[in-house]
Parts: C-alpha cells; sequence; structure tokens
C-alpha cells in the first residue's frame, strides 16, 4: 500500500512548481522594458556610428559638404547645424520615436532611431 | 499486450480522444489555445502502464482528436502532435531522475509546461518572428503550471485507484 501516494505533493513538486512560476512572472515581466533604444547615423561614407538614445551627446559627422552637428539628449535626436543648402534636416526638429529617422540628402547623412515603428504611418 | 491491458488502454485512448473532442467546443480567446483535460489519460497510462504505452494512447489521441475535429494535419495539429510527444519525453524522463522524487502532480505540470513551450517556440519560430515571445512564453508557462496542477491531481486520483485494484487482484 505504500505507493498508494500520489496524491500528495512532494518536495520536489514545490520546488517544480515554484520555479516554473518563477521562469513564468521573470519572462512576463522582464521582456516588457526593452533595452533603450540606439540612435544609427550613417553618413555617405559607410561609417555608422551607434549612440544609445539615453545619452547626452552632441557629436559632429563629416559628410560629402563638410560636418553635421548632431545632438542626443532627453531620448531625442536632432540636426543642431547641417552645411545643406535648404535646413529641411534641421528644421524636422527633434525626433524620439522608434523607427523614426532625419535624413541630411545633401550632406548624406541619415540618422535613425533603431526599433520598429508602433504605427504603419504617422503625419505631422 | 494482454487482453486485460489492451482493454485498458482501449478505455484511456478512449477517454482521451473524447475529452479531447470535448475540449475544442469549450470557447476559447486564442485559436488552438486549450486546457488539456485530455493528458490526464496520457499521464495515467505513463504511470499505470509505462512509457510506450502513455506514446501509444497520445498518438491515438492527437490522430483520432484532429480527425474528428477535421483539423487533421493544419498547424494546430502539428503544434499539438510536436509540443505533446516534447512533453511526454520529458514527462518520462523526470518521473524517474529527478533527486527530490515528484508525484504525479510535478510531473503533470512538467509536462504542460514543456508542451507549451514547444508550442510557443515553433509557433513563434514558423509564423509570428515578429511578435514579442518573451512575454507571450511567460503567459504560456504560468497558464501550463495551473493547468498541469489541475490535470495532475486528477490523474493522480485515478492513478491511485487504479493501482489499489491491480494490488488487490494480484492479492
Amino acid at each position: 500500500m505504500e505507493n498508494l501516494q500520489a496524491t500528495k505533493l512532494t518536495l520536489g513538486d514545490l520546488i517544480v512548481i515554484f520555479a516554473l512560476i518563477g521562469i513564468g512572472l521573470n519572462l512576463l515581466m522582464g521582456r516588457t522594458q526593452a533595452s533603450p533604444a540606439q540612435v544609427i547615423i550613417t553618413s555617405t561614407d559607410r561609417q555608422i556610428t551607434r549612440i544609445d538614445i539615453t545619452e547626452e551627446r552632441i557629436i559632429e559627422v563629416e559628410g560629402k559638404l563638410g560636418k553635421s552637428v548632431i545632438e542626443v539628449a532627453d531620448g531625442k535626436v536632432r540636426f543642431v547645424n547641417s552645411p545643406c543648402p535648404h535646413h529641411l534636416c534641421m528644421k524636422r526638429g527633434w525626433i524620439d520615436m522608434p523607427g523614426d529617422w532625419i535624413a541630411c540628402v545633401p550632406n548624406g547623412i541619415l540618422v535613425r532611431i533603431s526599433g520598429e515603428s508602433g504605427f504603419d504611418a504617422v503625419t505631422p | 499486450m494482454k487482453g486485460r491491458t489492451l482493454a485498458k488502454m482501449g478505455m484511456l485512448a478512449g477517454g482521451a480522444v473524447a475529452l479531447y473532442v470535448f475540449e475544442a467546443m469549450l470557447p476559447s480567446p486564442v485559436p488552438w489555445a486549450r486546457i488539456g483535460l485530455s493528458n490526464i489519460f496520457v499521464i495515467v497510462a505513463l504511470f499505470v502502464f509505462g512509457l510506450r504505452y502513455a506514446l501509444v494512447v497520445n498518438l491515438v489521441r492527437v490522430l483520432a482528436g484532429n480527425l474528428l475535429l477535421g483539423i487533421l494535419l493544419s498547424p494546430g495539429f502539428l503544434l499539438s502532435l510536436t509540443g505533446s510527444f516534447v512533453a511526454i519525453g520529458i514527462m518520462g524522463l523526470m518521473r524517474l531522475t529527478l533527486v527530490p522524487p515528484l508525484s504525479v502532480i510535478g510531473v503533470s505540470c512538467l509536462g504542460a509546461v514543456s508542451n507549451n513551450v514547444t508550442q510557443v517556440c515553433i509557433f513563434a519560430f514558423l509564423l509570428a518572428r515578429s511578435l514579442l515571445v518573451g512575454p507571450m512564453l511567460g503567459t504560456f508557462i504560468l497558464l501550463g503550471v495551473g493547468v498541469g496542477v489541475v490535470t495532475g491531481f486528477v490523474s493522480a486520483r485515478i492513478v491511485d485507484k487504479l493501482q489499489l485494484e491491480r494490488q488487490s487482484l494480484l492479492g
């Protein structure tokens, strides 16, 4: 009759159950805050600079026409200065959404925030 | 296979198919997500008759169940086939090897969770690479633990009864 203990929880059972609950909760909570997005700056000579968007930095990137100045602050990015004729990149202002980007076409510089945009399209 | 064992196997497989089909009628928020009550019969087969019999009961359950539901060879069928066989493999292994020994309930939990994890992994790999797999996996692990405890408890009662009967028959 000593076999008839199947309904009783053993220590091993409790360990397994709590370990699995722990793993489950960890996966459920842990991945929800993603790692901080990165600012990816590409220039015409294929040089790529990556900066965490949480940093506070002003960097200069060499382009076809000259130096562009890009500022990363408060989780946002913008072109501060660029030697292009119309300054469209500067007029774009700050961007902060994953997947958003600013291009300075005359100077051949692309600034992109890593990640997928959650939207199909964004209008200003 | 002796006649008595054959009859019991038939009952287990039949019960598993019946529950499998019944369960598919219950409303579910996610397609293909099922409670897994029919696993009770697979677990009973594993504990009372052994791994080989559990594999047979499971094969009959998945093939006949999906045939009756009309979704044989669909993606859902492939998910449940692979998931359940991985689960049985893990249950068969864990039943024998773990150092603090597991009862039916712990083994059932591991089985339910490994079934869910396998299915989520295959699903994520084949169909939804861009989805957030982490939270989905977490949800299904937690669901697996809950379902595993319930099915494990019911299975344990049946295993007890069958073993009691077997011992009284042997004298």
